[in-house]
């Protein structure tokens, strides 16, 4: 095979992806060494300088020159330092830091085919040659071998090769019988052995090695080709070659005829006369096991691949695999409807069937999701590298602290989590810390600001928070903003939670000027915007003067879902089961209306909204009064509960999600869509978002026709918060509050606890 | 007949050019990440050649050679290290533990062949 044929092309992709999983590895480790670089694991050390060497080997395979000249240095610096030759030191460690950024900087480079300027990198450079070969300009660091290049010319000549290997050579596995071979194709060959050595056959040891050669060779190749074919052996055997003019006899070997033939007819006088015995002798040390080598044996292959522990799929494969199980859910669920139709006999005799299968199915399912199913480290590792940048360019100290990186979500998921969470951290560290270490001083807190990200499963959903210990929103001057850019109206009256909330509307944007930071044109709404397109929800919650946390919840999944599928009406739809806290009829005690048309029920001393999904979607012939129909208790984003009116539960059913606006359109209320086992199509509520309309419309009610009809136990101006209404309730009438949770506890209402 | 070729590397990048290379020239090929994973492969099957990269997490490609040599089954086993500079001390280190020839890094399909050809009837 040429190089013709062989396209280096197509292992640029691998290579790449490669290098981006490496660099995280080196970015982590490098972490580690940063926190404590008083107490460095070996193995961090062996492990980055292995990232740089496999950056370095594959990048000379591509020819990115810049990147291997770059990758020498530094892989030279690791080694040194892995040897114990260079002391590690906490500016050692911020040099390496930036030696990782520049390698990530030139390989990205090399992806996108362009140069990076060698000044945009002098200084590090010059800082890492300096300690890696104590020299600060990069000249003779190719230690590469100073080839003799003979300038020969391409003239025919005899070249003598006298050739005596010692037992290494074959314990080496390095074979004359090969040696030969190779010089075969340069040129003519006449071979000499000579057996003096060789002992009787019962005293032949396998490994030894008994004969040495005299090779002539005719060719016209030069010195160097011939020294070449000798290049494992060199150490391994006493070798001499001389050249020889063609018309001169030989000096060393004029008794053979020069026209011997070559070794493999075992053809000279010496031989001859034990021939028999060196057929032996030579297979013993020197071709050991010709057949078997020759043959593979034909379960070897097969046996040995079994045993690679870990494999890469195409993301492709495992999709159409997870598609596929989607439908066999579905299938499954059908076939089981149509199993509950069949007479009760029947029914029965194939009941035990379908346990089975709806087992296997489910667990063909979590399996193919588990395959899917990433930590959330490979996103967090970025993470330090852009604090540093990003803290280096603001001129604020910020130290970065992550928790829960091994908080494992689907890889989807995992693809579109890196750009929400580096705006989050972004706006954090420009918006959230203080301008300079000073005014942090002034504020009564230390110089180093914390900036915490941390990821964690909460009720079936990730959850990822960052946090940061900085000024708080600035509520002022968020809501003059807002005023100002015509969000909200002057008189408008909003609660603190309400304004900070305003960061995420449209064309809302704090900072006075844009800065190179976090004024990239994108807003916190767009944040918003992708993260709610993946079925995720992102808040905020601010005390001033002592910081700012970011909660963003993700699905896990975006395949399937556990749900509940209850009806109303005519109509069912799916609540996910991880929302769901319990489901109960309400006494109408328990029953009360706010004055600003909101509807709660009383449960255990808590308050929470009625949703009544009936009059959100206008279905008909649904049953209007609690205390004949259902709640079904769900928590929403920031542990809040409403409670949704429905007529009936019926049944826990795993469903495959399709989404609404991949298919249709997005629809408010209502996340994704889903098949039933009977083929028809079921929507699967957004609680989050039925809560928000449920505000709205109470709101718009209240304002538009002052619908009073209950006695009051409180009133409130804005639209309140569960937990707001509580406190207040706590505070200003105790006694109703303690009388109320009694009742609750006592009244015996009908409930069904939803197990998971 | 194609020989049966275990290529040891850390780097998948590599992995696949060795393999891709010497499939392309009739060779059966096997794969291992490091050089644990590469003795566990081996087993007690004989290959015709181990290819093996020398900065590897677990088990480094020296020990390895080491490992291999001292297994009876492939103590005749040509081994070809890949080392990154044609630095000598890294050939004698290799030389010393029992590898049988090396190729130097930057990967070049050409030169494996080459090499290949040479340690292999």
């Amino acid at each position: 095979m040429s190089t013709n044929d062989f396209d280096l092309d197509q292992f640029k992709a691998t290579y790449f992806e490669e290098c981006a999983e490496l660099l995280i590895d080196a970015e982590t480790r490098l972490a580690d060494l940063q926190h404590s670089p008083e107490n460095v694991d070996a193995e961090d050390l062996n492990a980055i300088f292995r990232v740089v060497h496999s950056v370095k080997g594959g990048a000379g395979a591509f020819s990115f020159d810049q990147l291997v000249g770059f990758a020498h240095i530094y892989e030279a610096l690791l080694d040194r330092m892995r040897q114990g030759e260079i002391q590690i030191t906490e500016d050692i460690v911020t040099l390496l830091l930036s030696a990782n950024d520049i390698l990530t900087n030139l390989i990205q480079a090399a992806q996108n085919d362009i140069t990076v300027p060698e000044e945009d990198f002098i200084d590090v450079k010059n800082k890492l040659n300096l300690l890696a070969f104590d020299q600060p300009v990069n000249s003779s660091t190719e230690e590469g071998e100073t080839e003799t290049t003979i300038s020969e010319e391409k003239s025919t000549k005899k070249y003598i090769i006298s050739f005596n290997p010692k037992p290494e050579l074959l314990q080496h596995a390095n074979e004359p019988l090969l040696l030969v071979r190779e010089m075969k194709a340069l040129g003519e060959l006449t071979t000499i052995v000579n057996t003096d050595r060789l002992p009787s056959i019962q005293k032949i040891i396998s490994d030894e090695a008994y004969f040495s050669w005299v090779f002539e060779l005719v060719s016209d190749c030069s010195l160097t080709d011939v020294e070449e074919v000798f290049e494992f052996v060199t150490e391994d055997c006493d070798l001499d070659i001389k050249i020889e003019d063609e018309t001169q006899k030989p000096e060393d070997v004029s008794s053979q005829p020069t026209s011997a033939p070559p070794i493999e007819d075992n053809s000279t006088k010496t031989l001859e006369t034990t021939k028999k015995q060196a057929v032996e002798a030579m297979q013993a040390p020197t071709i050991p096991t010709p057949a078997t080598v020759g043959k593979p044996t034909p379960t070897g292959n097969s046996q040995a691949s079994q045993r690679v522990s870990s494999i890469r799929v195409e993301l492709d494969r495992v999709d159409r695999l997870v598609n596929m199980v989607g439908e066999l859910v579905i299938t499954q669920a059908m076939l089981r409807q149509q199993v509950d139709n069949l007479p009760p006999e029947l029914a029965a005799f194939m009941a035990k069937g379908f346990e089975d299968l709806g087992m296997h199915t489910r667990e063909i399912q979590e399996s193919v999701m588990a395959v899917r199913m990433q930590p959330v480290k490979s996103v967090f590792a970025r993470i330090p590298r852009l604090v540093r940048e990003l803290a280096s360019k603001l001129g604020k100290k910020v130290e970065l602290e992550t928790s829960g990186e091994h908080t494992e979500v689907d890889k989807t998921v995992i693809e579109q989590l890196s750009d929400p969470l580096t705006h989050m951290i972004r706006n954090s560290l420009d918006h959230g810390i203080e301008e300079t270490p000073e005014d942090r001083k002034k504020a009564g807190k230390p110089e180093l600001a914390t900036v915490t990200l941390s990821a964690e499963h909460r009720s079936g959903r990730i959850h990822i928070i960052v946090t940061d210990d900085g000024r708080g929103i600035n509520r002022e001057r968020v809501r003059a903003k807002a005023i100002e850019k015509g969000i909200i109206n002057v008189d408008e009256n909003l609660s603190d939670e309400a304004i900070d909330d305003l960061i995420f509307s449209p064309g809302f944007s704090t900072a006075e000027e844009v800065t190179d930071v976090s004024g990239r044109g994108v807003g916190m709404d767009v944040v918003r915007r992708n993260i709610s397109n993946l079925g995720g929800r992102i808040s905020v919650q601010s005390t001033p003067g002592k910081g700012t946390k970011f909660i963003m919840s993700l699905p896990l999944t975006l395949a399937v879902l556990d749900g509940m599928v209850v009806a109303i009406g005519k109509e069912k739809f799916i609540i996910s089961l991880t929302a769901i806290i319990e489901s109960l009829r309400p006494a109408k005690t328990e029953l009360h209306n706010l004055s600003n048309g909101a509807e709660v029920v009383s449960l255990r001393g808590e308050y929470i909204r009625l949703v009544r999904l009936h009059r959100l979607f206008n279905i008909p012939g649904a049953q209007k009064d609690p205390s004949q129909a259902l709640v079904v208790v769900v928590e929403i984003e920031g542990g809040k509960q409403v409670g949704i009116l429905v007529d009936e539960l019926l049944g826990q059913q795993q469903v495959v999600i399709k989404s609404l606006e991949e298919n249709y359109d997005p629809v408010d209320g209502i996340s994704a869509a889903t098949i039933l086992g009977n083929g028809m199509v079921a929507l699967i509520l957004d609680v989050d978002g039925l809560d928000a309309m449920a505000r709205q419309a109470s709101h718009k009610q209240n304002t538009d026709d002052e619908i009073d009809n209950q006695p009051d136990l409180l009133t409130t101006d804005t639209d309140e918060e569960k937990s707001t209404t509580t406190n207040q309730l706590a505070n200003s009438r105790p006694e109703d509050q303690e009388a109320l949770t009694n009742k609750a506890t006592e009244e015996k209402t009908q409930r069904y606890e939803v197990m998971e | 007949m194609g020989l049966k070729v275990l290529t040891v590397d850390d780097s998948k990048t590599m992995r696949d050019m060795v393999s891709f290379t010497l499939k392309g020239a009739g060779h059966n090929v096997i794969e291992a990440a490091d050089g644990c994973e590469a003795l566990r492969v081996l087993g007690g099957d004989r290959v015709d050649l181990v290819i093996t990269d020398v900065n590897m997490p677990n088990m480094d490609g020296l020990t390895l050679c080491k490992e291999i040599r001292s297994n009876p089954t492939h103590r005749l086993t040509p081994i070809l290290v890949l080392t990154t500079e044609s630095d000598g001390n890294k050939k004698n280190e290799g030389r010393s533990v029992g590898a049988t020839g090396w190729i130097v890094k930057p990967f070049n399909p050409e030169k494996l062949l080459q090499v290949v050809n040479k340690v292999c009837p």
